[in-house]
């Protein structure tokens, strides 16, 4: 009998690669998780960035920054604040869920511990958004 | 593209259904695996220090958000209120912590998500790129609080 032979293929492109993320076909609630932490993660480095050049403006003493107070204050600021917020509470709720998984806790209990972070999450978000909000 | 051997499973830079930080095992037949050990560990170490930079940043993120937006009247602090607030020893203790983290925590999160796209063979150049971005990063953040500190009152 013949050896099986190896099959050779061409490694994904780009693209294929990018489509991978949001393939929704074929996956499990670990797969929404690590998507969101992803998005999420990607979501609060643009922040980021936008946050340390906004800082820059704290150079040029209170004619720079409190002339911004005002934009930051405005609602639409605040419902971006909103939901800034609940980006870095999932985040890091899930990173910790990440880590303990690393270190060998809640393995068994994956699907649980992802349900109560999203609702934890929710929660938060929710008290966050009232807090700044009204 | 280079070519290579397929493996026993699908694998498009993460096997399905494994965690952020997942590092192959030795005897793992995908691309990682032809890393050698010196990068597996590597990986490893890289892994362990973004959850331990997530769990500080946790912390820090945290008093950060509560002495800059809701401890502060109208949920902003003026010019003078943020200077005030870093020439308190601990304050400024914490946002270098929270400075030094969070930009840590962001190029080793950065370095897997490019790496799952760009694939292994841009390692190293996506590695230098985003330690070169994370030093000037931190350098410039550091240079604001150190202006800040030394500005007039």
């Amino acid at each position: 009998m013949a050896a099986p032979q190896a099959v050779t293929v061409r490694s994904p492109g780009l693209l294929r690669r990018l489509a991978y993320w949001l393939e929704p076909r074929w996956r499990d609630p670990g797969w929404l998780a690590f998507a969101l932490n992803r998005l999420t993660g990607h979501i609060l480095v643009l922040y980021l960035i936008l946050h340390l050049v906004v800082l820059s403006q704290l150079l040029d003493g209170p004619s720079g920054w409190d002339r911004l107070l005002g934009i930051f204050g405005s609602r639409p600021f605040l419902v971006g604040d909103v939901l800034l917020i609940a980006a870095v509470v999932f985040h890091g709720l899930n990173g910790l869920r990440v880590a303990a998984l690393t270190f060998g806790y809640g393995a068994r209990h994956t699907t649980a511990l992802i349900v109560v972070v999203l609702v934890v999450s929710t929660v938060l978000s929710a008290l966050a958004g009232w807090a700044i909000l009204t | 593209m280079s070519e290579q051997v397929q493996p026993g499973r699908r694998f498009l830079g993460r096997p399905d259904a494994v965690e952020p930080g997942y590092v192959p095992p030795a005897s793992d037949t995908s691309s990682r695996a032809g890393l050698g050990a010196g990068a597996r560990s590597r990986a490893g170490r890289l892994w362990l220090l973004q959850a331990l930079t997530g769990a500080m940043l946790v912390g820090v993120l945290a008093v950060h958000l509560v002495a800059q937006h809701f401890l502060a009247p109208d949920g902003l602090r003026d010019y003078a209120n943020v200077v005030d607030y870093l020439r308190q020893p601990l304050a400024a203790v914490i946002e270098v912590m929270l400075l030094g983290s969070v930009i840590v925590h962001v190029c080793l999160g950065l370095r897997s998500s490019l790496v799952d796209v760009l694939g292994e063979a841009a390692l190293r150049r996506v590695s230098i790129g985003l330690a070169f971005a994370g030093i000037v990063a931190i350098g410039y953040g550091l240079w604001l609080i150190i202006a800040l500190l030394t500005a007039p009152a």
